[in-house]
């Protein structure tokens, strides 16, 4: 269980990015690769936690998976995996060159610009 | 007050701080000429034993290591390999499952690295989230016990 952790990383990621004097974050874009090791239901429930007491507090965490991508050195393609077995879907070759998968990627923010408001 | 929405892209890595970390652990590691080994494995598969087994002949060979040992609890591991004679320190996660650069970088302090050869991580016992936080070692050592069948290792595909 370590979406905690992950939820605080990404916490303190987007604070770090946010422009000075923002004070509310509307919205969070993930993309999270089926490798990554990241159950997404925890993550969601965590990221509620995570983000009390933060100008994230009542974001939602947008969250694009991402399905495991593999070269076959015999198609030379890249496969699109539904499970796991790191097997070309078409030929059965056995190939461990992950092109897509890994991602535990924070991709965008949607935040409230204080500024363009006042002006 | 009306407010306008905008949005900012990022993408970055959210284990983005991690991986610096973890980087800048290697490079220092490296220049002090310490080649460095992260264990993983299921609980109870012996880790700690292989450990034990592998302090004791480096040292009969006249190498220097140390080594770093991660638990939810305890130091008992800590205290095995302390028989070696070896510089060991524990690191209790408090009921994280796996270790984080961070912490190693915090176990070192003190450490002289210049005097060691190698430097030993054993991760906690898990094969999930270890595969994912680099903690600046040069490579992965999977320990895997015959019940950890092909079936366990397909479980735990990032291992």
């Amino acid at each position: 269980m370590h979406e905690l952790s992950i939820a605080q990383s990404l916490v303190s990621l987007v604070q770090q990015q946010l422009p000075e004097g923002v004070t509310r974050v509307t919205a969070v874009d993930m993309r999270l690769g089926a490798l990554a090791g990241v159950v997404r239901g925890a993550l969601e429930f965590c990221y509620d936690i995570a983000t009390e007491g933060t100008p994230l507090q009542g974001s939602s965490l947008r969250i694009v998976e991402l399905p495991i991508v593999i070269h076959c050195p015999e198609c030379h393609a890249d496969q699109t995996l539904e499970g796991i077995a790191f097997q070309c879907p078409l030929c059965g070759t056995l190939s461990g060159d992950i092109r897509q998968g890994r991602e535990l990627d924070l991709a965008s923010i949607e935040y409230d610009d204080p500024e363009a408001a006042s002006a | 007050m009306t407010t306008t929405p905008r949005v900012l892209e990022i993408r970055q890595k959210v284990l983005s701080k991690n991986d610096e970390l973890a980087r800048g652990l290697r490079d220092r590691l490296h220049a002090h000429g310490v080649f460095t080994l992260n264990f993983v494995s299921s609980p109870g598969t012996g880790k700690t034993r292989l450990l034990e087994e592998t302090l004791g002949r480096l040292v009969a060979r006249g190498l220097k290591p140390a080594a770093l040992v991660g638990d939810l609890a305890t130091d008992n591991d800590a205290q095995r390999l302390m028989r070696s004679g070896v510089p060991v320190r524990q690191i209790t996660t408090a009921g994280r499952c796996h270790l984080e650069a961070e912490m190693i970088n915090t176990h070192l302090e003190g450490w002289d690295l210049g005097q060691f050869d190698l430097l030993f991580i054993e991760n906690v016992g898990n094969l999930v989230c270890p595969a994912i936080y680099d903690l600046g070692q040069r490579a992965n050592v999977v320990a895997l016990s015959v019940t950890d069948s092909r079936t366990t290792r397909r479980c735990s595909p990032r291992s």
